[in-house]
């Protein structure tokens, strides 16, 4: 055998290294061919939509570029813009109304000194759904978390007394136990009858009364220390106020002459302005530092003024307890006399009358002395009445264990959206799934009210059925039942949800596969049974993403509460156009409003298609 | 041996109403009847008896009553004089126009971004994404007052238009004045026009009284007219197709068909265009559409129109590539492929979406209270509602315009989405 390198003359040992690709055809150039500029129909659409993109930036970065953050008023933002960049009053953003505002935008008129609780309920929200969310990768047990949450949520955000939330829960176990008691006895009608009886009596009869007895004996083991602190308040509160009073006094004279010597340097520095040469960089320097410290002046000014208020309420709810406590035996003497005269009316009535809530009722002909009975046993019931919510009110005000209760009118911002959506949605995924279910059932009476229930709901705004919790609630309840607003809109808003729910969630039993019904049935399943373990858990997994884009669009519809009086993000922005120092801002409060929900909304779409994504994989 | 023992004959048991599935189903529905019924009936005697107590009752006379109150936007005969049905007649015309000029913009802007999103065009893609994204993100409601802001806060006042050097100028040619009053545009006059027709129905209809003009008829026949025509000379041209394997022209047979009567029709009715002019303090003349509707318009036309370019991206998608390939192989161009073999596919999955799309916008119009544009919502649901006090009758008969015009969109709609679906074999 031969050397086979002596018969090859040349072998090249190494490859020629590959030479670089023209200037076309690589980096920055190359992409812009390719997805820029590929053909004169793609080059003329690039070229519109870099020219319409720069129109917009050219009129859009200016004003968010020379944005003024510290000001005390729209005034005082426009002095900014001339005097340190010479601009007009459209020159630069005002987003010194944001940090003026932001609290009030994100939590309405809700007690600043209690800002924690909503913060905690947010926070405990999201490791609430923590586990529904991301089931795969976190421990089953967090569901019991997740299941009493909302009664946590419920006493945080409204405060009150601590035992509430426990005497609702209560109610769900005394419906377990009827539920159990009356299957052994009479199947599932007895079940079911049973426990919604149960559950029902101990929320109506049950729970009202140990909630008063319980703040009656906790009022009742504290009066005297609560009356020794009233009076202490009563006693120290004023000399606070008068002390904090002449704090502010002196701060206001600082913050005049702050206010003074700032419009002395404005003037100045427009007239430098107006010989036209640009004021000089101490000027600015003295300006912005002036602006700084007016801006810390008045927020401590403000909180002065806060707990000079805070204290005047005080006082005056001392005022309300005290004589209360004073009137409170009275009260309780009153209560069985007024219940006996109510009663001694009551048997005077003829027969039928008995139910009427006012005179207007009575048919025609009725003898007036008849009438005059009505009407004094009328007095008589509704003094009754407010003697028992008096006394009521008065131990709850005096027995609170807990929180401090909030009203829903304080409620507003960011966070009524987000209670108002959160708790529709929460709230309809039950109704919604049994609506669902009742749409597909093979019961065409029970079908017909499903599909009557959501088409009805659906065909009609949400605006309508807002001014329908709002004015009309009323009138289909009993009479003298009237309940908080922000209530009235949840359980409207639930309604609503329902309906739409119900029909992502026909869309996830309509997309199972028959066999898995089937499947379920041949192994000898009932229907609550079979629904329970095979079919609920695979449709509501397919529905997520769909309950979410629900939620998406409940969550944006929240700002139409406004129009009925609640104070949504959108409503608080007027109110704040109403305060004379932010008087005409508009895009300011705008962009913070929507740049906040869109932030939320396009997170929550993400997610939403990130799940889609999965579950298709799941599929495969 | 084995005997089979007959299943023992029993009589109907009580307890078969719970246990036997033939009958539990009928159990059931008595009890859910009996349920909702009672339910029904409870909501029905508190009403009663809390319109009672306040010595109210349930009537719908106050619709014959004098309204009292003006409507700025109309878009028939009204005056504070009317009645209150007058006004609600008003209100649902409003709606409906909002709702139809919406409806339209929304589906061609839906279908633009759309496509543009679609688009391998990196630039163009994106702006398209953004402007989605942006809409769909943000409620309505921001965006209605948000536009509405910038028609009234950043749109000269009509007296920037007047005097020697005015600081604004009307655009097109001198035609359309933008201002913040709202936008004056031409209006179609007859020099020797033909007048209107009355329409005066009596009796309970006696609030729908309207004019109609007799030139926008005979308009509208000539053109009709012409249609037929057209459609006549296409079926002969695709009959001597189907013979003979040559298809005649007819594109300018048929834009002669279209447009020569309905010229010859203007001209005789002496059709010019009625310029708005400055006089005084505002102008006269010309169309005046009011702010509230063109923020609304546009609002509700953006906003849905998001929407509706995720539709029709998905139902682009939604059409397999081996359909575009086997177009392509059988030599059609890129223009016909669209047109012949993927629109046909992706309506079938875009037209379902789109009707509960045009359904929301048309609900959505009801925010038309926040800016004040008098629909149905402002006025019998709204000021009707606070002067006469029957907000239970005023609420109940907005809602019910809604849920009859909901019904009455999504049927017409599903007898379109009918025709076009594919059929299956």
């Amino acid at each position: 055998m031969t050397d086979n390198a002596q018969t090859v003359r040349y072998v090249r040992e190494t490859m020629i290294p590959p030479s670089e690709p023209p200037l076309t055809e690589q980096g920055a150039v190359k992409w812009m061919r390719e997805n820029l500029f590929s053909g004169w129909k793609n080059s003329l659409l690039s070229i519109l939509s870099i020219y319409v993109l720069a129109k917009l930036l050219i009129s859009m970065v200016p004003w968010f570029w020379n944005s003024v953050w510290t000001a005390g008023s729209l005034n005082e933002c426009r002095e900014t813009l001339a005097v340190l960049d010479g601009l007009n009053t459209h020159g630069g953003a005002c987003f010194a109304v944001i940090s003026d505002r932001w609290l009030q935008l994100l939590f309405g008129f809700y007690p600043a000194e209690s800002y924690w609780r909503p913060i905690l309920v947010f926070v405990l929200m999201f490791v609430a759904l923590a586990p529904i969310l991301f089931s795969a990768r976190l421990p089953k047990q967090m569901l019991w978390f997740s299941i009493l949450f909302p009664f946590i949520g419920t006493w945080l955000l409204w405060g009150g007394s601590f035992w509430l939330p426990v005497l609702v829960i209560i109610g769900f176990v005394v419906g377990a136990i009827g539920f159990a008691v009356g299957g052994r006895v009479a199947g599932t009608f007895g079940a079911l009858t049973l426990g919604v009886l149960g559950a029902a009596l101990w929320w109506m009869v049950a729970m009202p009364a140990a909630n008063n007895a319980l703040h009656k004996a906790v009022a009742l083991s504290r009066i005297d220390a609560t009356k020794a602190e009233l009076v202490e308040a009563l006693a120290t509160n004023p000399e606070q106020i008068k002390a904090i009073e002449a704090e502010q006094a002196t701060l206001q004279e600082q913050i005049n002459a702050m206010t003074a010597e700032k419009d002395a340097l404005v003037v100045e520095m427009l007239a430098a302005r107006e010989a036209g040469s640009e004021p000089s960089s101490e000027q600015k320097a003295a300006f912005e530092a002036i602006m700084d410290e007016l801006m810390v002046a008045r927020r401590q000014n403000t909180a002065l003024g806060f707990s000079a208020f805070k204290l005047q309420q005080q006082v005056s709810d001392a005022n309300g307890l005290l004589a209360n406590i004073q009137a409170l035996p009275q009260w309780e003497a009153d209560l069985p006399k007024a219940i006996a005269t109510a009663a001694e009316l009551d048997a005077a009535l003829p027969a039928g009358m008995h139910n009427l809530v006012s005179v207007n009722q009575v048919p025609a002909g009725t003898p007036a002395e008849v009438v005059d009975t009505l009407r004094a046993y009328l007095d008589a019931d509704t003094a009754v009445l407010n003697l028992q919510a008096n006394i009521e009110t008065a131990y709850e005000r005096l027995g609170v264990l807990g929180l401090t209760p909030v009203t829903s009118r304080d409620f507003g911002g960011f966070m009524l959206a987000m209670i108002i959506g959160v708790a529709g949605i929460v709230l309809s995924l039950p109704l919604g799934i049994l609506l669902a279910l009742a749409r597909q059932a093979n019961l065409p009476i029970v079908k017909g009210f499903a599909v009557a229930f959501i088409e009805i709901i659906r065909g009609v705004p949400l605006i309508v059925w807002l001014f329908t919790a709002s004015l009309l609630l009323n009138y289909f309840l009993p009479p003298r039942t009237s309940f908080d607003l922000v209530l009235r809109v949840v359980i409207m808003v639930t309604l609503f949800a329902a309906a739409y729910i119900a029909e992502v969630i026909r869309g996830g039993l309509a997309a199972l596969p028959k066999g898995q019904f089937e499947a379920a049935d041949s192994l000898g399943l009932d229907y609550w049974k079979s629904m329970r373990l095979i079919v609920l858990p695979q449709a509501l997994k397919i529905s997520i993403p769909g309950i979410v884009n629900t939620f998406i669009g409940l969550f944006k519809d929240t700002t139409l509460v406004g129009i009925i009086g609640l104070l949504d993000p959108l409503n608080l922005s007027n109110s704040i156009r109403a305060a004379a120092e932010w008087n005409g801002v508009y895009w300011e409060l705008f962009v913070f409003i929507g740049l906040l929900f869109f932030v939320s909304c396009f997170s929550m779409g993400r997610y939403s298609l990130w799940l889609e994504k999965k579950l298709q994989r799941g599929h495969r | 041996m084995t005997t089979l023992t007959d299943t023992p004959k029993q009589g109907f048991r009580l307890s078969q109403l719970i246990y036997d599935t033939r009958y539990r189903s009928i159990t059931i529905q008595v009890i859910a009847t009996v349920l909702i019924v009672a339910a029904l009936w409870w909501l029905a005697r508190n009403t009663v008896a809390n319109l009672t107590a306040l010595g109210k009752d349930f009537t719908l006379e106050f619709l014959g009553n004098r309204s009292g109150y003006d409507i700025n936007q109309r878009l028939i005969a009204y005056d504070s004089n009317a009645t209150h049905g007058r006004a609600a007649l008003v209100g649902i015309l409003n709606t409906l126009l909002v709702a139809g000029l919406g409806c339209v913009l929304a589906t061609i802007l839906g279908v633009i971004f759309g496509v543009l999103r679609l688009s391998k065009n990196w630039i163009v893609s994106r702006l398209a994404a953004v402007y989605v994204e942006g809409f769909r993100n943000v409620p309505l409601l921001l965006w209605i007052i948000a536009i509405f802001a910038i028609m009234t806060e950043s749109t000269p006042a009509p007296k920037d238009f007047r005097g020697e050097s005015p600081a604004a100028s009307m655009v097109l040619a001198d035609n359309m004045a933008i201002t913040n009053r709202g936008t004056y545009i031409p209006e179609p006059l007859f020099a020797n026009g033909l007048g209107d027709v009355e329409i005066k129905p009596g009796g309970i209809f006696a609030d729908l009284y309207f004019n109609v003009s007799i030139d926008l008829i005979v308009i509208m026949l000539t053109l009709v007219a012409s249609l037929l025509v057209v459609k006549l000379v296409n079926t002969r041209a695709a009959d001597i197709q189907n013979a003979t394997g040559n298809r005649p022209t007819t594109w300018w047979v048929n834009l002669l068909i279209i447009f020569a009567p309905i010229a010859a029709l203007l001209w005789g009715l002496g059709f010019y265009l009625g310029k708005p002019e400055l006089s005084g303090f505002n102008f006269a003349g010309g169309t005046h559409l009011r702010n509230s509707l063109l923020a609304l318009w546009l609002a509700l036309s953006l906003y849905t129109g998001a929407f509706i370019a995720e539709i029709v991206r998905g139902g682009i998608n939604a059409v397999s590539k081996g359909q575009t390939e086997a177009a392509f192989a059988l030599g059609l161009r890129p223009n016909r492929t669209m047109r012949l073999v993927i629109l046909p596919q992706a309506l079938r999955v875009i037209i379902p979406p789109l009707i509960s799309q045009f359904l929301n916008l048309t609900k959505n119009s009801s925010l038309a209270i926040a800016i004040g544009y008098m629909d149905v919502r402002s006025t019998l649901g709204g000021i009707t509602v606070n002067q006469t006090g029957r907000e239970l009758e005023g609420i109940l008969l907005v809602g019910l315009f809604y849920l009859l015009l909901s019904l009455a969109i999504s049927s017409g709609m599903n007898w379109f989405n009918d025709r076009v679906k594919l059929k299956e074999r």
